[in-house]
Protein backbone atom coordinates (compact mmCIF):
# COMPACT_ATOMS: atom_id res chain seq x y z
CA UNK A 1 0.00 0.00 0.00
CA UNK A 2 2.69 2.25 0.62
CA UNK A 3 4.62 1.81 -2.40
CA UNK A 4 1.33 2.37 -4.16
CA UNK A 5 0.88 5.90 -2.19
CA UNK A 6 4.79 6.64 -3.21
CA UNK A 7 3.29 5.96 -6.94
CA UNK A 8 0.71 8.25 -6.94
CA UNK A 9 2.63 11.09 -5.17
CA UNK A 10 5.63 10.71 -8.14
CA UNK A 11 3.35 10.66 -11.06
CA UNK A 12 1.48 13.74 -9.36
CA UNK A 13 5.04 15.30 -9.00
CA UNK A 14 5.77 14.24 -12.80
CA UNK A 15 2.77 15.26 -14.06
CA UNK A 16 1.56 18.50 -12.19
CA UNK A 17 4.28 20.89 -13.87
CA UNK A 18 2.98 19.73 -17.39
CA UNK A 19 -0.46 18.82 -18.06
CA UNK A 20 -2.78 18.96 -15.16
CA UNK A 21 -5.45 16.49 -16.98
CA UNK A 22 -2.22 14.07 -17.22
CA UNK A 23 -2.14 13.69 -13.30
CA UNK A 24 -5.77 12.25 -12.98
CA UNK A 25 -4.59 10.26 -16.01
CA UNK A 26 -2.26 9.11 -14.11
CA UNK A 27 -4.50 8.35 -10.92
CA UNK A 28 -6.81 6.57 -12.95
CA UNK A 29 -3.88 4.42 -14.53
CA UNK A 30 -3.17 3.30 -10.90
CA UNK A 31 -6.72 2.84 -9.84
CA UNK A 32 -7.55 0.55 -12.63
CA UNK A 33 -4.63 -1.41 -12.38
CA UNK A 34 -5.17 -2.03 -8.60
CA UNK A 35 -8.66 -2.87 -9.54
CA UNK A 36 -7.52 -5.75 -11.81
CA UNK A 37 -4.80 -7.27 -9.18
CA UNK A 38 -7.34 -7.12 -6.86
CA UNK A 39 -9.72 -8.98 -8.88
CA UNK A 40 -7.16 -11.47 -10.15
CA UNK A 41 -6.13 -11.94 -6.64
CA UNK A 42 -10.26 -12.52 -5.77
CA UNK A 43 -9.84 -15.09 -8.64
CA UNK A 44 -6.71 -16.91 -7.20
CA UNK A 45 -8.75 -17.39 -4.21
CA UNK A 46 -11.43 -18.85 -5.17
CA UNK A 47 -9.65 -21.30 -7.81
CA UNK A 48 -7.78 -22.35 -3.95
CA UNK A 49 -10.48 -22.72 -2.30
CA UNK A 50 -12.08 -24.98 -5.59
CA UNK A 51 -9.02 -26.82 -5.33
CA UNK A 52 -9.16 -27.71 -1.71
CA UNK A 53 -12.89 -29.33 -2.33
CA UNK A 54 -11.80 -30.92 -5.21
CA UNK A 55 -10.95 -34.27 -5.71
CA UNK A 56 -7.82 -35.60 -4.32
CA UNK A 57 -4.93 -36.78 -6.72
CA UNK A 58 -4.06 -40.72 -5.69
CA UNK A 59 -0.71 -40.58 -4.43
CA UNK A 60 -0.47 -37.47 -2.27
CA UNK A 61 2.78 -38.11 -1.16
CA UNK A 62 4.34 -34.96 -2.85
CA UNK A 63 2.35 -32.67 -1.00
CA UNK A 64 2.84 -33.89 1.91
CA UNK A 65 6.65 -33.58 1.55
CA UNK A 66 6.29 -29.86 0.51
CA UNK A 67 4.32 -29.18 3.66
CA UNK A 68 7.00 -31.07 5.57
CA UNK A 69 9.63 -28.97 4.20
CA UNK A 70 7.85 -25.81 4.85
CA UNK A 71 6.83 -26.42 8.66
CA UNK A 72 10.32 -27.37 8.60
CA UNK A 73 12.01 -24.23 7.39
CA UNK A 74 9.16 -21.57 7.98
CA UNK A 75 8.60 -22.90 11.92
CA UNK A 76 11.28 -25.30 13.30
CA UNK A 77 14.42 -22.89 11.61
CA UNK A 78 12.84 -19.59 12.78
CA UNK A 79 12.91 -21.08 16.76
CA UNK A 80 16.55 -19.63 17.64
CA UNK A 81 15.71 -16.09 16.10
CA UNK A 82 11.81 -15.90 17.16
CA UNK A 83 13.30 -16.89 20.89
CA UNK A 84 15.66 -14.25 20.96
CA UNK A 85 13.73 -11.42 19.39
CA UNK A 86 10.49 -12.36 22.09
CA UNK A 87 13.13 -12.21 24.81
CA UNK A 88 14.08 -9.18 23.98
CA UNK A 89 10.58 -7.53 23.42
CA UNK A 90 9.10 -9.26 26.46
CA UNK A 91 12.22 -7.50 28.29
CA UNK A 92 11.77 -3.98 26.53
CA UNK A 93 8.02 -4.05 27.16
CA UNK A 94 8.31 -4.75 31.33
CA UNK A 95 11.63 -1.89 31.30
CA UNK A 96 9.42 0.30 29.50
CA UNK A 97 6.40 -0.29 31.61
CA UNK A 98 8.26 -0.56 34.98
CA UNK A 99 9.69 3.22 33.94
CA UNK A 100 6.29 4.35 33.11
CA UNK A 101 3.10 2.87 34.57
CA UNK A 102 4.43 3.73 38.23
CA UNK A 103 4.18 7.48 37.57
CA UNK A 104 0.64 7.33 36.32
CA UNK A 105 -0.31 5.12 39.19
CA UNK A 106 -0.31 1.75 37.18
CA UNK A 107 2.76 -0.18 38.73
CA UNK A 108 0.37 -3.15 38.83
CA UNK A 109 -0.50 -3.89 35.67
CA UNK A 110 2.44 -5.70 34.23
CA UNK A 111 0.41 -8.69 34.09
CA UNK A 112 -1.87 -6.60 31.18
CA UNK A 113 0.63 -5.22 29.54
CA UNK A 114 2.39 -8.54 29.04
CA UNK A 115 -1.12 -10.34 28.41
CA UNK A 116 -2.66 -7.45 26.21
CA UNK A 117 0.28 -6.00 24.42
CA UNK A 118 2.68 -9.26 23.56
CA UNK A 119 0.11 -12.18 23.79
CA UNK A 120 -2.95 -11.20 22.14
CA UNK A 121 -1.01 -8.27 19.82
CA UNK A 122 2.50 -7.87 19.28
CA UNK A 123 3.21 -12.11 19.64
CA UNK A 124 1.09 -12.50 16.34
CA UNK A 125 1.80 -9.60 14.45
CA UNK A 126 5.63 -9.77 15.38
CA UNK A 127 5.72 -13.35 14.06
CA UNK A 128 3.86 -12.97 11.24
CA UNK A 129 5.87 -9.88 9.86
CA UNK A 130 9.12 -12.18 10.84
CA UNK A 131 7.46 -15.13 8.93
CA UNK A 132 6.74 -12.80 5.68
CA UNK A 133 10.39 -11.35 5.60
CA UNK A 134 12.00 -14.74 5.95
CA UNK A 135 9.85 -17.47 4.45
CA UNK A 136 6.81 -15.58 2.53
CA UNK A 137 9.97 -13.52 0.68
CA UNK A 138 11.39 -17.36 -0.08
CA UNK A 139 8.06 -18.15 -1.67
CA UNK A 140 7.55 -15.42 -3.57
CA UNK A 141 11.29 -15.96 -4.96
CA UNK A 142 11.22 -19.45 -5.33
CA UNK A 143 7.49 -19.54 -7.51
CA UNK A 144 8.62 -16.25 -9.42
CA UNK A 145 11.48 -18.25 -11.02
CA UNK A 146 9.92 -21.56 -11.25
CA UNK A 147 7.56 -19.87 -13.88
CA UNK A 148 10.63 -18.00 -15.64
CA UNK A 149 12.17 -21.48 -15.48
CA UNK A 150 9.11 -23.15 -17.37
CA UNK A 151 9.09 -25.51 -14.11
CA UNK A 152 5.21 -24.55 -13.17
CA UNK A 153 4.36 -25.33 -17.39
CA UNK A 154 6.67 -28.56 -16.59
CA UNK A 155 4.13 -29.21 -13.25
CA UNK A 156 1.10 -28.77 -15.66
CA UNK A 157 2.31 -30.59 -18.70
CA UNK A 158 2.62 -33.68 -15.67
CA UNK A 159 -0.99 -33.36 -14.74
CA UNK A 160 0.43 -32.12 -11.51
CA UNK A 161 -1.64 -29.27 -10.30
CA UNK A 162 0.06 -26.12 -9.02
CA UNK A 163 -2.23 -25.19 -6.40
CA UNK A 164 -2.97 -28.16 -5.10
CA UNK A 165 1.03 -29.22 -5.40
CA UNK A 166 2.50 -25.99 -4.11
CA UNK A 167 0.28 -23.69 -2.67
CA UNK A 168 -1.80 -25.53 -0.73
CA UNK A 169 0.90 -27.05 1.48
CA UNK A 170 2.24 -23.67 1.75
CA UNK A 171 -0.92 -22.57 3.29
CA UNK A 172 -1.01 -25.19 5.64
CA UNK A 173 2.33 -24.96 6.68
CA UNK A 174 2.35 -21.51 7.00
CA UNK A 175 -0.54 -21.75 9.53
CA UNK A 176 0.62 -24.09 11.22
CA UNK A 177 4.02 -22.80 11.22
CA UNK A 178 2.77 -19.31 12.66
CA UNK A 179 0.53 -21.36 15.27
CA UNK A 180 3.08 -23.31 16.94
CA UNK A 181 5.27 -19.85 16.64
CA UNK A 182 3.00 -17.98 18.30
CA UNK A 183 2.61 -19.79 21.49
CA UNK A 184 6.83 -19.92 21.40
CA UNK A 185 6.99 -16.11 21.09
CA UNK A 186 4.04 -16.14 23.91
CA UNK A 187 6.54 -18.40 26.15
CA UNK A 188 10.27 -16.29 25.49
CA UNK A 189 8.57 -13.07 25.92
CA UNK A 190 7.25 -13.90 29.14
CA UNK A 191 10.33 -15.21 30.30
CA UNK A 192 12.00 -12.15 29.13
CA UNK A 193 9.58 -10.03 31.04
CA UNK A 194 10.25 -12.29 34.12
CA UNK A 195 13.99 -12.27 33.50
CA UNK A 196 14.26 -8.55 33.97
CA UNK A 197 11.21 -7.82 36.71
CA UNK A 198 13.54 -10.31 38.99
CA UNK A 199 16.50 -7.99 38.12
CA UNK A 200 14.48 -4.70 39.17
CA UNK A 201 11.54 -5.59 40.65
CA UNK A 202 12.86 -9.52 42.47
CA UNK A 203 10.19 -10.99 41.95
CA UNK A 204 10.13 -14.68 42.12
CA UNK A 205 8.44 -17.17 39.23
CA UNK A 206 5.93 -18.34 40.77
CA UNK A 207 4.69 -14.59 41.42
CA UNK A 208 5.31 -13.66 38.49
CA UNK A 209 3.62 -16.46 36.57
CA UNK A 210 0.39 -16.35 39.27
CA UNK A 211 -0.15 -12.70 38.10
CA UNK A 212 0.17 -13.31 34.43
CA UNK A 213 -2.13 -16.55 34.83
CA UNK A 214 -4.40 -14.07 36.87
CA UNK A 215 -4.95 -11.96 33.95
CA UNK A 216 -4.72 -14.36 31.15
CA UNK A 217 -8.20 -15.32 29.52
CA UNK A 218 -8.42 -18.49 27.48
CA UNK A 219 -10.26 -16.09 25.39
CA UNK A 220 -6.33 -14.04 24.98
CA UNK A 221 -4.54 -17.69 24.13
CA UNK A 222 -7.72 -18.79 21.71
CA UNK A 223 -7.47 -15.06 19.83
CA UNK A 224 -3.72 -15.37 19.46
CA UNK A 225 -3.52 -19.06 17.72
CA UNK A 226 -6.86 -17.51 15.75
CA UNK A 227 -4.78 -14.78 14.79
CA UNK A 228 -1.79 -17.16 13.96
CA UNK A 229 -3.80 -19.16 11.36
CA UNK A 230 -4.81 -16.06 9.75
CA UNK A 231 -1.77 -14.37 8.76
CA UNK A 232 -1.18 -17.66 7.71
CA UNK A 233 -3.13 -18.18 5.39
CA UNK A 234 -3.20 -14.37 4.38
CA UNK A 235 0.66 -14.70 3.92
CA UNK A 236 0.63 -18.40 1.90
CA UNK A 237 -2.02 -16.94 -0.28
CA UNK A 238 -0.38 -13.27 -1.00
CA UNK A 239 3.36 -14.90 -1.79
CA UNK A 240 1.97 -17.46 -3.60
CA UNK A 241 -0.40 -15.06 -6.02
CA UNK A 242 3.09 -12.69 -6.42
CA UNK A 243 5.12 -15.53 -7.29
CA UNK A 244 2.52 -16.46 -9.59
CA UNK A 245 2.43 -13.10 -11.15
CA UNK A 246 5.43 -13.47 -12.76
CA UNK A 247 5.32 -13.50 -16.23
CA UNK A 248 8.58 -14.48 -17.55
CA UNK A 249 11.31 -12.40 -16.84
CA UNK A 250 14.01 -12.63 -14.28
CA UNK A 251 13.66 -8.93 -13.65
CA UNK A 252 10.03 -8.93 -12.23
CA UNK A 253 10.86 -11.49 -9.49
CA UNK A 254 12.06 -9.07 -6.94
CA UNK A 255 9.62 -6.56 -8.01
CA UNK A 256 7.04 -9.28 -7.18
CA UNK A 257 9.03 -10.02 -4.03
CA UNK A 258 8.79 -6.34 -2.67
CA UNK A 259 5.04 -6.28 -3.42
CA UNK A 260 4.22 -9.60 -1.65
CA UNK A 261 5.95 -8.29 1.33
CA UNK A 262 4.28 -4.59 1.06
CA UNK A 263 0.70 -6.13 0.39
CA UNK A 264 0.92 -9.06 2.93
CA UNK A 265 2.11 -6.78 5.77
CA UNK A 266 -1.01 -4.24 4.94
CA UNK A 267 -3.08 -7.19 4.81
CA UNK A 268 -1.94 -8.45 8.27
CA UNK A 269 -2.96 -4.94 9.76
CA UNK A 270 -5.94 -4.66 8.18
CA UNK A 271 -6.80 -8.65 9.36
CA UNK A 272 -5.70 -7.37 12.91
CA UNK A 273 -8.22 -4.24 13.14
CA UNK A 274 -11.21 -6.20 11.76
CA UNK A 275 -10.26 -9.03 14.35
CA UNK A 276 -9.88 -6.33 17.05
CA UNK A 277 -13.37 -4.43 16.00
CA UNK A 278 -14.91 -8.00 16.03
CA UNK A 279 -13.27 -8.82 19.37
CA UNK A 280 -14.36 -5.48 21.55
CA UNK A 281 -17.31 -4.71 20.32
CA UNK B 1 0.25 -57.86 -51.01
CA UNK B 2 -3.89 -57.14 -50.22
CA UNK B 3 -2.66 -57.94 -46.93
CA UNK B 4 0.23 -54.88 -46.76
CA UNK B 5 -2.27 -53.08 -48.24
CA UNK B 6 -5.19 -53.37 -45.75
CA UNK B 7 -2.52 -53.07 -43.06
CA UNK B 8 -1.29 -49.68 -44.51
CA UNK B 9 -5.26 -48.40 -44.78
CA UNK B 10 -5.95 -48.94 -41.43
CA UNK B 11 -3.21 -47.25 -40.09
CA UNK B 12 -4.00 -44.19 -42.45
CA UNK B 13 -7.91 -44.47 -41.96
CA UNK B 14 -7.16 -44.62 -38.15
CA UNK B 15 -8.81 -41.91 -35.88
CA UNK B 16 -6.93 -38.57 -35.15
CA UNK B 17 -5.84 -38.54 -31.52
CA UNK B 18 -5.14 -34.75 -31.55
CA UNK B 19 -7.61 -31.86 -33.53
CA UNK B 20 -6.87 -28.56 -33.67
CA UNK B 21 -8.55 -26.56 -35.17
CA UNK B 22 -8.55 -22.12 -36.52
CA UNK B 23 -5.78 -21.58 -33.87
CA UNK B 24 -4.98 -17.84 -33.67
CA UNK B 25 -2.37 -16.54 -31.18
CA UNK B 26 -0.86 -13.50 -30.25
CA UNK B 27 1.91 -11.96 -28.33
CA UNK B 28 1.30 -8.23 -27.72
CA UNK B 29 1.17 -6.52 -31.58
CA UNK B 30 2.83 -9.89 -32.90
CA UNK B 31 0.14 -12.29 -34.37
CA UNK B 32 2.18 -15.87 -34.54
CA UNK B 33 -0.59 -18.00 -35.21
CA UNK B 34 -3.46 -17.42 -38.28
CA UNK B 35 -5.96 -19.92 -38.45
CA UNK B 36 -3.20 -22.67 -37.58
CA UNK B 37 -5.03 -26.60 -38.31
CA UNK B 38 -3.58 -30.03 -37.97
CA UNK B 39 -4.80 -33.05 -37.52
CA UNK B 40 -2.71 -35.74 -35.53
CA UNK B 41 -3.08 -39.52 -36.56
CA UNK B 42 -2.62 -41.92 -33.48
CA UNK B 43 0.08 -43.39 -32.76
CA UNK B 44 2.27 -42.39 -35.52
CA UNK B 45 5.40 -39.79 -35.04
CA UNK B 46 4.23 -36.34 -36.26
CA UNK B 47 6.87 -33.52 -36.68
CA UNK B 48 6.41 -29.64 -36.39
CA UNK B 49 8.95 -27.67 -38.38
CA UNK B 50 9.46 -24.21 -39.60
CA UNK B 51 11.50 -20.95 -39.35
CA UNK B 52 12.85 -19.97 -37.04
CA UNK B 53 9.91 -17.81 -34.88
CA UNK B 54 7.76 -19.36 -36.60
CA UNK B 55 5.51 -20.55 -33.44
CA UNK B 56 6.34 -23.75 -33.26
CA UNK B 57 6.80 -24.50 -29.52
CA UNK B 58 3.49 -22.15 -29.04
CA UNK B 59 1.90 -24.36 -31.13
CA UNK B 60 3.22 -27.44 -29.69
CA UNK B 61 2.53 -25.77 -26.05
CA UNK B 62 -0.78 -25.11 -27.01
CA UNK B 63 -1.49 -28.35 -28.36
CA UNK B 64 -1.14 -29.72 -24.93
CA UNK B 65 -2.85 -27.43 -23.35
CA UNK B 66 -0.37 -25.70 -21.54
CA UNK B 67 -0.99 -21.96 -23.26
CA UNK B 68 -4.74 -21.38 -23.94
CA UNK B 69 -4.82 -19.68 -27.55
CA UNK B 70 -6.57 -16.34 -28.29
CA UNK B 71 -9.29 -18.66 -30.28
CA UNK B 72 -9.66 -21.70 -32.10
CA UNK B 73 -10.24 -25.36 -30.30
CA UNK B 74 -7.66 -28.13 -29.37
CA UNK B 75 -9.36 -31.56 -29.29
CA UNK B 76 -7.64 -34.54 -27.89
CA UNK B 77 -9.05 -37.57 -27.81
CA UNK B 78 -12.42 -36.00 -29.21
CA UNK B 79 -12.23 -33.51 -26.20
CA UNK B 80 -12.63 -29.82 -26.38
CA UNK B 81 -9.66 -29.00 -23.75
CA UNK B 82 -10.59 -25.27 -23.88
CA UNK B 83 -14.47 -26.38 -22.45
CA UNK B 84 -13.19 -29.07 -19.63
CA UNK B 85 -12.51 -28.22 -16.08
CA UNK B 86 -9.13 -27.55 -14.64
CA UNK B 87 -9.38 -31.14 -12.80
CA UNK B 88 -10.39 -32.88 -15.59
CA UNK B 89 -7.95 -31.57 -17.96
CA UNK B 90 -4.70 -32.38 -15.37
CA UNK B 91 -6.42 -36.04 -15.38
CA UNK B 92 -6.27 -36.40 -18.80
CA UNK B 93 -2.57 -34.89 -18.30
CA UNK B 94 -2.12 -38.23 -16.53
CA UNK B 95 -2.03 -40.23 -19.85
CA UNK B 96 0.91 -37.29 -20.91
CA UNK B 97 3.80 -35.94 -21.09
CA UNK B 98 5.74 -33.25 -22.24
CA UNK B 99 10.04 -32.74 -23.05
CA UNK B 100 10.71 -29.49 -22.78
CA UNK B 101 13.56 -27.70 -24.94
CA UNK B 102 15.24 -26.93 -21.70
CA UNK B 103 14.53 -30.24 -19.61
CA UNK B 104 12.61 -27.88 -17.55
CA UNK B 105 13.88 -29.55 -14.30
CA UNK B 106 12.32 -28.94 -10.91
CA UNK B 107 15.41 -27.33 -8.96
CA UNK B 108 14.61 -27.82 -5.97
CA UNK B 109 14.11 -31.23 -6.33
CA UNK B 110 17.11 -34.03 -6.72
CA UNK B 111 16.88 -35.59 -10.01
CA UNK B 112 15.29 -39.04 -8.06
CA UNK B 113 12.62 -37.06 -7.15
CA UNK B 114 12.19 -34.89 -10.01
CA UNK B 115 11.61 -38.61 -11.92
CA UNK B 116 9.26 -39.53 -9.53
CA UNK B 117 7.11 -36.58 -8.98
CA UNK B 118 4.83 -37.70 -11.53
CA UNK B 119 4.13 -41.27 -9.75
CA UNK B 120 4.30 -39.89 -6.40
CA UNK B 121 1.84 -37.55 -7.34
CA UNK B 122 -0.78 -39.61 -9.10
CA UNK B 123 -0.29 -43.18 -8.12
CA UNK B 124 -0.62 -44.53 -4.65
CA UNK B 125 2.49 -46.57 -5.22
CA UNK B 126 4.67 -48.42 -2.31
CA UNK B 127 7.66 -46.09 -2.07
CA UNK B 128 9.60 -49.81 -2.78
CA UNK B 129 7.80 -49.52 -6.47
CA UNK B 130 8.55 -46.12 -6.87
CA UNK B 131 12.38 -46.36 -6.42
CA UNK B 132 12.58 -49.40 -8.76
CA UNK B 133 10.82 -47.38 -11.49
CA UNK B 134 13.12 -44.42 -11.42
CA UNK B 135 15.92 -46.77 -10.63
CA UNK B 136 15.12 -48.43 -14.05
CA UNK B 137 15.01 -44.98 -16.05
CA UNK B 138 18.13 -44.14 -14.60
CA UNK B 139 19.91 -46.94 -15.75
CA UNK B 140 18.23 -46.89 -19.12
CA UNK B 141 19.84 -43.55 -19.62
CA UNK B 142 23.11 -44.58 -18.06
CA UNK B 143 22.36 -41.64 -14.84
CA UNK B 144 22.83 -44.36 -11.70
CA UNK B 145 25.23 -42.18 -10.91
CA UNK B 146 23.75 -38.69 -10.61
CA UNK B 147 20.34 -39.47 -8.96
CA UNK B 148 20.87 -37.33 -6.05
CA UNK B 149 22.13 -34.39 -8.23
CA UNK B 150 20.47 -31.20 -8.05
CA UNK B 151 19.45 -30.18 -11.25
CA UNK B 152 21.78 -26.76 -11.57
CA UNK B 153 24.97 -29.27 -11.13
CA UNK B 154 23.69 -31.18 -14.61
CA UNK B 155 25.18 -30.33 -17.67
CA UNK B 156 22.25 -29.03 -20.47
CA UNK B 157 22.27 -32.55 -22.26
CA UNK B 158 22.24 -34.15 -18.82
CA UNK B 159 18.74 -32.29 -17.86
CA UNK B 160 17.57 -32.77 -20.78
CA UNK B 161 18.31 -36.89 -20.32
CA UNK B 162 16.41 -36.25 -17.01
CA UNK B 163 13.67 -34.60 -18.82
CA UNK B 164 13.14 -37.71 -20.83
CA UNK B 165 13.63 -40.13 -18.21
CA UNK B 166 10.65 -37.68 -15.99
CA UNK B 167 8.30 -38.16 -19.42
CA UNK B 168 8.27 -41.75 -19.86
CA UNK B 169 8.13 -42.98 -16.95
CA UNK B 170 4.48 -42.00 -16.41
CA UNK B 171 4.38 -44.27 -20.03
CA UNK B 172 2.61 -41.72 -21.29
CA UNK B 173 -0.24 -42.45 -24.78
CA UNK B 174 0.88 -39.29 -26.19
CA UNK B 175 4.42 -37.36 -25.73
CA UNK B 176 5.12 -34.02 -26.97
CA UNK B 177 8.89 -33.07 -27.77
CA UNK B 178 10.38 -29.79 -27.83
CA UNK B 179 13.86 -29.45 -29.96
CA UNK B 180 14.80 -33.21 -28.69
CA UNK B 181 17.85 -32.83 -30.55
CA UNK B 182 20.02 -29.88 -29.39
CA UNK B 183 23.20 -28.97 -28.27
CA UNK B 184 24.65 -32.21 -26.95
CA UNK B 185 27.41 -34.78 -27.80
CA UNK B 186 27.05 -38.04 -29.96
CA UNK B 187 26.36 -40.76 -27.36
CA UNK B 188 23.67 -38.44 -25.46
CA UNK B 189 21.98 -38.21 -28.64
CA UNK B 190 22.50 -41.58 -29.58
CA UNK B 191 20.44 -42.48 -26.40
CA UNK B 192 18.04 -39.73 -26.91
CA UNK B 193 17.24 -41.29 -30.35
CA UNK B 194 17.54 -44.52 -29.56
CA UNK B 195 14.27 -43.92 -26.67
CA UNK B 196 12.44 -41.74 -28.52
CA UNK B 197 12.59 -44.65 -31.20
CA UNK B 198 11.60 -47.23 -29.01
CA UNK B 199 8.27 -45.13 -27.97
CA UNK B 200 8.02 -44.67 -31.66
CA UNK B 201 7.68 -48.21 -31.68
CA UNK B 202 4.71 -48.72 -29.28
CA UNK B 203 1.57 -48.21 -31.96
CA UNK B 204 0.05 -47.04 -28.45
CA UNK B 205 2.02 -43.95 -28.01
CA UNK B 206 1.78 -41.00 -30.46
CA UNK B 207 4.75 -38.57 -30.82
CA UNK B 208 4.31 -34.65 -31.44
CA UNK B 209 7.72 -33.16 -31.87
CA UNK B 210 8.59 -29.54 -32.85
CA UNK B 211 12.16 -29.84 -34.43
CA UNK B 212 14.17 -27.56 -36.46
CA UNK B 213 16.88 -30.61 -37.16
CA UNK B 214 16.42 -31.75 -40.50
CA UNK B 215 18.64 -34.97 -40.56
CA UNK B 216 16.49 -36.14 -37.13
CA UNK B 217 13.38 -34.75 -39.45
CA UNK B 218 14.43 -37.12 -42.37
CA UNK B 219 15.29 -39.94 -40.06
CA UNK B 220 12.81 -40.82 -37.78
CA UNK B 221 9.10 -39.00 -38.25
CA UNK B 222 5.96 -40.50 -40.03
CA UNK B 223 4.26 -37.61 -40.89
CA UNK B 224 5.94 -33.97 -41.62
CA UNK B 225 3.76 -30.45 -40.77
CA UNK B 226 5.55 -27.47 -41.71
CA UNK B 227 4.38 -24.07 -40.15
CA UNK B 228 4.95 -20.91 -41.98
CA UNK B 229 3.58 -17.40 -41.78
CA UNK B 230 0.94 -19.13 -38.86
CA UNK B 231 -0.61 -21.86 -40.20
CA UNK B 232 0.27 -25.19 -41.17
CA UNK B 233 1.70 -24.62 -44.93
CA UNK B 234 1.77 -28.37 -45.70
CA UNK B 235 1.21 -31.55 -43.80
CA UNK B 236 1.62 -35.21 -45.16
CA UNK B 237 3.71 -38.00 -44.80
CA UNK B 238 7.54 -37.58 -45.23
CA UNK B 239 7.90 -38.95 -48.49
CA UNK B 240 5.14 -36.49 -49.67
CA UNK B 241 6.88 -33.60 -48.30
CA UNK B 242 10.22 -34.35 -48.69
CA UNK B 243 9.60 -35.35 -52.44
CA UNK B 244 7.16 -32.31 -52.99
CA UNK B 245 7.76 -30.48 -55.76
CA UNK B 246 5.90 -27.48 -54.58
CA UNK B 247 8.48 -24.26 -55.08
CA UNK B 248 7.38 -22.69 -51.77
CA UNK B 249 7.43 -25.80 -49.61
CA UNK B 250 11.19 -26.66 -51.51
CA UNK B 251 12.22 -22.87 -50.37
CA UNK B 252 11.07 -23.13 -46.79
CA UNK B 253 12.73 -26.73 -46.60
CA UNK B 254 16.12 -25.20 -48.41
CA UNK B 255 16.02 -22.01 -45.53
CA UNK B 256 15.13 -24.75 -42.72
CA UNK B 257 18.34 -26.79 -43.89
CA UNK B 258 20.87 -23.44 -44.12
CA UNK B 259 19.46 -22.89 -40.20
CA UNK B 260 20.10 -26.41 -39.22
CA UNK B 261 23.93 -25.99 -40.91
CA UNK B 262 24.50 -22.58 -39.58
CA UNK B 263 22.95 -23.88 -36.33
CA UNK B 264 25.46 -27.10 -36.62
CA UNK B 265 28.37 -24.36 -36.86
CA UNK B 266 27.75 -22.15 -34.26
CA UNK B 267 27.39 -25.48 -31.35
CA UNK B 268 30.49 -26.47 -32.93
CA UNK B 269 32.13 -23.37 -32.17
CA UNK B 270 30.50 -23.23 -28.85
CA UNK B 271 32.29 -26.54 -28.61
CA UNK B 272 35.34 -25.98 -29.83
CA UNK B 273 35.68 -22.60 -27.98
CA UNK B 274 34.82 -24.60 -24.61
CA UNK B 275 37.75 -27.04 -25.47
CA UNK B 276 40.20 -24.49 -26.12
CA UNK B 277 39.21 -22.58 -22.75
CA UNK B 278 39.74 -25.13 -20.96
CA UNK B 279 43.03 -26.53 -22.45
Amino acid sequence: MQNMFLEIIDSAISYQYNEPMRFFEAIGTWLLGFVETFLDFCAYNLLVIRTIFSSRPKGHRSSLQVLFKQVLFTGYDALPVVAFIALAIGAISIIQSLTYLPRIGAGGFLGEVLVTGIIRELGPLITAFFVVGRSGTAVTTEIGNMVVHHEIEALESMGVDPIRYLVLPRIFGFSAALVSLNIYFDVFAILGGFLVSKFIIVTSLGTFMARIMEVLLLSDVVLSLVKGIIFGICTALICTFRGFSVRGTAIEVPQQTTKAVLNAISAMFLADGLIALIYYL
Amino acid sequence: MDLINEIENTIETRENIVEIRNIYHSFGANTLLKKASLNIPRGRHVMITGLSGSGKTTLIKIIAGLIEPDQGEVHIEGVNISKVSRSKLFEMRKHMSFMFQSGALLNNLSVFDNIALPLNYHMNLPEKEIEERVITALDQFGMADIRESMPGHLSMAQRKLVGVARALIVEPSILFIDEPIGVMDAIIREQMVTSLNTMRDNPNVTLVTVTHNIDYIKQHSDYIAILHEGRIFAFGTRDEILKSRDPVLQRIMAIIVDETEMLAESVLGLMTGKEDAEL
